[in-house]
């Protein structure tokens, strides 16, 4: 399968690009990108906890199933104002 | 409700010239968004403005720079407009994100409503903000006298920048 991979923040200056493209076996998932990508890219494991994943611009958890054709985004935790604390961050990791 | 709101169907078209919701690079006009979303019935206009400060964690600010995953930014900005109209009685809610090189008091972000009352204008502009924060990928570095540094998450916490 096809995929492209897009990095933002901080993730892009650690591996490097902005985009990506990769090939993967039928039935990988997101988390298995991650773990592709974390084993080339050590710094990306510090990011481990806080990392969010996309899949054709949803939010996607780790088990989310790939497809040919997919575009999955590295995201950072959204940057806000100090106005909510530490909780709301992880509010949105469960969405 | 879903929240969806696809680009093909005619009521929806409709829905996001009512509710526009926009990226630039340029400054924004917030006068000129109030005079686009302003009609006849409103008798509230409330306008959120976030503006880049001066300092952060105890250092002064350069300026900022903002990017953002545009498709997904301004999906997630008509989400989040197609949900204020479902919880409050308003009419009309506008929001322009600005991304690229921002300079100290210039505006990243603003976000109208016009609503009959003023009560449900406040509401639904605070809602919106707050949303905004959590789920719009919009991300900011900010440049000090002697580097930069990734903000991440609603508590600001810094991440150095990869030397």
């Amino acid at each position: 399968m096809h995929v492209k991979v897009l990095f933002f923040g901080m993730l892009k200056d650690i591996v490097g690009r902005a985009e990506d493209r990769l090939t993967v076996e039928e039935g990988s998932s997101v988390g298995r990108l991650y773990e592709l990508y974390a084993a080339r890219f050590p710094k990306l494991a510090e990011h481990s906890g806080s990392l969010l994943f996309s899949r054709n611009q949803e939010f996607a958890g780790r088990g989310e199933q790939l497809q040919d054709g997919d575009e999955v985004a590295f995201l950072p935790p959204v940057s806000g104002g100090a106005d909510d604390g530490a909780r709301e961050n992880r509010s949105l990791e469960r969405e | 409700m879903t929240g969806q709101v696809s680009c093909n169907d005619d009521d929806d078209a409709m829905t996001e010239e009512k509710n526009p919701c926009r990226l630039t690079r340029e400054t924004i006009d917030t006068r000129a968004l109030v005079s686009e979303l302003l009609q006849g019935g409103a008798g509230a206009v409330v306008t959120f403005e976030g503006v880049v400060r001066n300092n952060s964690g105890g250092r002064a600010t350069k300026f900022l720079e903002y990017e953002g995953y545009e498709p997904m930014a301004l999906a997630k900005m008509r989400e989040i407009a197609a949900e204020v109209v479902e919880k409050y009685p308003i009419d009309r809610i506008g929001m322009t994100h600005r991304l690229g090189h921002l300079d100290i008091g210039e505006a990243s972000i603003v976000i109208v409503v016009t609503s009959a009352h003023r009560k449900p204008a406040f509401e639904a502009c605070h809602y919106a903000i707050d949303r905004l924060k959590k789920i719009v990928p919009i991300w900011k570095k900010e440049f000090f006298e002697d580097g930069a540094v990734w903000v991440e998450g609603e508590s600001g916490r810094q991440m150095a920048v990869a030397p």
